[in-house]
């Protein structure tokens, strides 16, 4: 299990989006504080929760900046047919 | 090409009045929104300075309140889903923060690592959110 988990910390951490390397990033230096004893296990259960919930502030996040993309296309559109 | 023009204008006044520019409100950049997370990562980047001290608890109440004015101000604009999503999971990992300290018992004390750690997130996630949230196209 641990093999496994360094090999997909190390993917993780080299992964081109900059956002899932940060998720990595944070979820390794958790592991490491649990096991120095740095974190209780109550505070460990919370942040590797928080995990989850930053991944899915991220989703919604790249959501908003399509939709953002989106409204600039139609805007710029928009104008070039009211000048019609 | 003039013919063109016209047919998307004709698609573009469809789409006006049939309501679902209603779906793009929540995508215009809102001020009251910008101004609310900013206030959310500036506190938290106060904070974290704070963890191991008495006076980080005075902030993490405030944090809180913040986030939830956050998440409460989104949840009703049309079109604002990925906002509130965003609000809503950034609330939640405050309230974590917020019970853990407000329920601290004087021999259990959140640890400094966890505070640093908890702040930081907060402050990653804050980021992320204030980026796209500036990103949003003004009104026109």
């Amino acid at each position: 299990m641990d093999v496994n988990l360094e090999a997909e910390f190390k993917q993780l951490l080299n992964c081109d989006n900059k956002e899932i390397a940060n998720l990595g990033e944070r979820a390794k230096e958790i592991k490491t504080m649990y096991e120095n004893k740095e974190i209780s296990d109550t505070e460990f259960k919370e942040l590797v929760d928080d995990l989850r919930l930053s991944e899915h502030i991220a989703d919604a996040a790249n959501d908003m900046a399509i939709k953002s993309a989106s409204v600039k296309v139609f805007d710029v559109l928009r104008s070039m047919a009211s000048a019609i | 090409m003039n013919k063109l023009y016209r047919s998307f204008s004709i698609l573009l006044l469809a789409t006006m009045l049939s309501g679902c520019m209603t779906s793009f409100i929540g995508a215009r950049f809102d001020n009251n929104e910008y101004f609310l997370i900013n206030s959310i990562r500036t506190t938290a980047e106060i904070g974290v300075d704070y963890c191991g001290t008495n006076a980080v608890k005075q902030l993490i109440p405030n944090l809180w309140v913040k986030s939830l004015e956050l998440k409460n101000y989104a949840s009703d604009i049309p079109g604002n889903g990925p906002m509130i999503e965003m609000s809503t999971k950034l609330h939640d990992m405050i309230t974590g923060l917020n019970t853990r300290y407000k329920t601290v018992v004087e021999s259990v004390e959140p640890s400094t690592s966890y505070c640093t750690l908890k702040f930081n997130s907060i402050i990653r996630d804050s980021k992320i959110i204030q980026r796209v949230v500036g990103d949003k196209p003004r009104w026109m």
